[in-house]
């Protein structure tokens, strides 16, 4: 068991690609850990870094205090799970659990040992250890990987997308598998993901990335109610986040024409004449046939049914403003409807550079300012 | 009557009689079947005689089933003190070019695999076009002259070391294949489980690639076995001399091919050979292995 530490680290692939950025991160002992950002974020270049599996260009990786930069993967006492499961085909599912033994000298009797104890608690036994891992279904691949890196007693658990490959029913199920176990090994955990959905119901904490630097470190659930620029708000959530520009007036927002009060929290973080960018979930936006005092109105385009709830699009001036709607409220599409932002989850973004009003500025004259609704 | 779908129906398309149509169908079948026998013929007759000539007291160059049937060829063949000694001699050549090529071969594929170095794959193409030159007539007296300088002339070693070197490049390029197709994650996911280079090789790498190599084995022991320009320059003791060349040696007295002796002694050599491939196919089963991938 052990803490992670990461300082300033940097990795610069040949061609010039920045793939991290200086990049900073504590993860405590036991902690389930996720990195959630798009695809080329340099998320599993970290999770690949922290392996030994890439050579970071500067910075420091220390794995329960011990500083392991410079050490290859087998010193590191780390394991990792791949993307594919890296099963070995010619191998049977007892001897690639228990590969990690071979490596150690370990004889063969208390190998085979090894690999029925641990495939017993994953549910790998009896016939299933004989066989080859092209004769497994994807699940029981993935729990063969799995127990082949608990086999190796780690320090570190690395994941890399180890659900992508599931079909979506059992990726819901091996999730809330590995959650448990993860709660039962206690080991620290580090996973990558691009889906955010995982990273929200896995994590103890997360980290959204984004062209190699972290642009928010946090609970899932402050990822969730309060993303800290407009990036996070817009990654996360399986509905997108309503991000709208509005101007600062005496006491509203001026939102395409129409008024939204100023909620007590920003009041004081914003001065009449900003332009800022307002964010609120659709999840949080109350729908009314009538009006509503503070609201937006516009007209219903479009209606996606999501199981329980609805989702509406409906168009505020030049604006598409979405909400959800549980379901004996739905409206038709063409109807006229008001639309009331929760105060409580009101979020108020800078134009310039897509933080928080409020938050300290950050020096960065390369980080581009999202805008999303300009598009 | 059957017709397929590509007969015109009479009356829809003016054409042929059906009759007509008839005639020609079995006539174009009938030279289809013709020509079918006379290429299996082609083919077929060499082992004919292979099989019928051994046994035939009198044999000629006609595939013709013996009137009486005689082992008198093989106990002839015996008294030739060469005939044996040489087939084991092949096999020493064959086995020992086989090991040296594969055992280079494997880890050279794998560097190349795995390595990124600029005109890698020119370096192998060229490397490939020439290896024929190595093992072919046009290098011949450049390759006696080195042999003769290394001291290697008439040696089983001076042997091995041109037709492994000839072999090589087409051994590298194949199994370079195999060992491109293998997700890079098996060996990264090894090393993290602390494997070394060399376990990484042993345990995942060669098991992955063994349909490759026992496909290079054979092709290499079928090269070798057959070769008849490199032994038959670089070996003079006709007690060192491999079966390929020995067969250059059965003349009668007056000259002659000694037909007895020939067939009797072909039978023999083409045996290890069908034996072998007949053990690797049902052991490891042969496919259209490199350039092919998925």
């Amino acid at each position: 068991m052990a803490d992670l530490e990461i300082r300033g680290l940097t990795k610069i692939f040949p061609g010039g690609m920045r793939a991290l950025d200086g990049l900073d991160l504590q993860i405590q002992d036991g902690e389930f850990f996720a990195l959630l950002g798009p695809s080329g974020c340099g998320k599993t270049t970290l999770l690949r870094s922290i392996a030994g599996l890439e050579t970071p260009n500067s910075g420091e990786i220390h794995i329960g205090g011990r500083d392991v930069t410079r050490l290859p993967p087998a010193a590191r006492d780390v394991a990792m799970v791949f993307q594919d499961y890296a099963l070995y085909p010619h191998m049977t599912v007892a001897d690639n659990i228990a590969y990690p033994l071979k490596v150690r000298r370990v004889g063969r009797k208390e190998r085979r040992e090894a690999a029925e104890s641990v495939g017993r608690s994953l549910q790998i036994q009896g016939a299933m250890l004989d066989r080859r891992p092209g004769q497994l279904s994807g699940g029981q691949q993935q729990r063969v990987a799995l127990a082949r890196a608990i086999a190796y007693r780690p320090h570190v658990f690395l994941f890399d997308e180890p659900l992508s490959n599931l079909d979506a029913r059992l990726r819901l199920e091996a999730r809330t598998f590995l959650k448990q176990l993860q709660r039962e090994l206690g080991v620290t955990t580090v996973y990558v993901t691009h889906d955010q959905a995982e990273a929200l119901a896995l994590a103890d904490r997360m980290a959204v990335m984004d062209q190699g630097r972290i642009r928010q470190l946090d609970t899932p659930s402050n990822c969730f109610l309060r993303p800290a620029n407009t990036f996070v708000a817009a990654f996360i959530g399986s509905t997108p986040m309503n991000l709208l520009p509005a101007t600062v007036q005496e006491g509203t927002f001026e939102v395409a024409g129409q008024k939204v009060m100023i909620p007590e929290a920003i009041r004081a973080k914003v001065s009449v004449g900003d332009t800022v960018i307002l964010g609120v979930r659709p999840e949080y936006v109350s729908v009314s046939p009538t009006e509503l005092p503070g609201s937006l109105t516009g007209t219903v385009r479009v209606l996606e049914n999501l199981g329980v709830d609805s989702l509406v699009t409906v168009e505020v001036g030049d604006l598409r403003v979405q909400a959800t709607v549980p379901e004996e409220r739905v409206p038709a599409v063409g109807d006229r409807i008001w639309l009331a932002p929760d105060q409580r989850r009101l979020l108020a973004y800078r134009q310039d550079d897509g933080e928080q009003v409020g938050a300290p500025k950050v020096a960065q004259s390369d980080a581009p300012a999202l805008v999303p609704g300009a598009e | 009557m059957v017709r397929d779908g590509t007969t015109p129906t009479p009356g829809s398309i003016p054409g042929p009689s059906e009759a007509a149509l008839q005639v020609r169908r079995l006539l174009s079948r009938i030279g289809f079947y013709l020509f079918i026998v006379i290429v299996g013929a082609y083919f077929a007759l060499p082992m004919l005689w292979l099989v019928f000539a051994p046994f035939d007291p009198h044999p000629t160059l006609a595939a013709a089933v013996p009137s009486s049937v005689t082992l008198s060829n093989f106990s002839d063949l015996l008294k030739n003190p060469n005939a044996l000694r040489s087939l084991v001699n092949s096999i020493v050549l064959a086995g020992a070019t086989m090991v040296l090529v594969v055992a280079a071969a494997a880890p050279a594929a794998y560097a190349l695999s795995r390595v990124r170095i600029p005109g890698r794959d020119l370096l192998l193409y060229v490397l490939l076009l020439f290896s024929s030159v190595v093992t072919g007539t046009a290098a011949m007296v450049p390759l006696f002259l080195l042999v003769f300088n290394l001291g290697l002339i008439n040696t089983d070693v001076g042997v091995v070391l041109v037709l492994a070197g000839g072999l090589m490049p087409a051994g590298i390029f194949i199994l370079k294949d195999f060992v491109d197709s293998m997700p890079k994650s098996y060996e990264e996911s090894a090393r993290v489980f602390g494997a070394s280079s060399f376990q990484i090789l042993r345990d995942i790498v060669l098991p992955y690639a063994r349909p490759g190599l026992a496909v290079i084995a054979v092709w290499v022991v079928v090269n070798v076995w057959s070769n008849f320009l490199i032994p038959f320059i670089l070996i003079r003791d006709p007690g060192l001399m491999p079966a390929a060349v020995v067969v250059y040696n059965f003349y009668t007295e007056g000259g002659q091919a000694d037909l007895r002796l020939l067939s009797s002694f072909g039978l023999l050599y083409s045996i290890p050979v069908v034996v072998m491939y007949l053990f690797v196919n049902r052991r490891y089963g042969f496919r259209f292995y490199g350039g092919i991938k998925g």
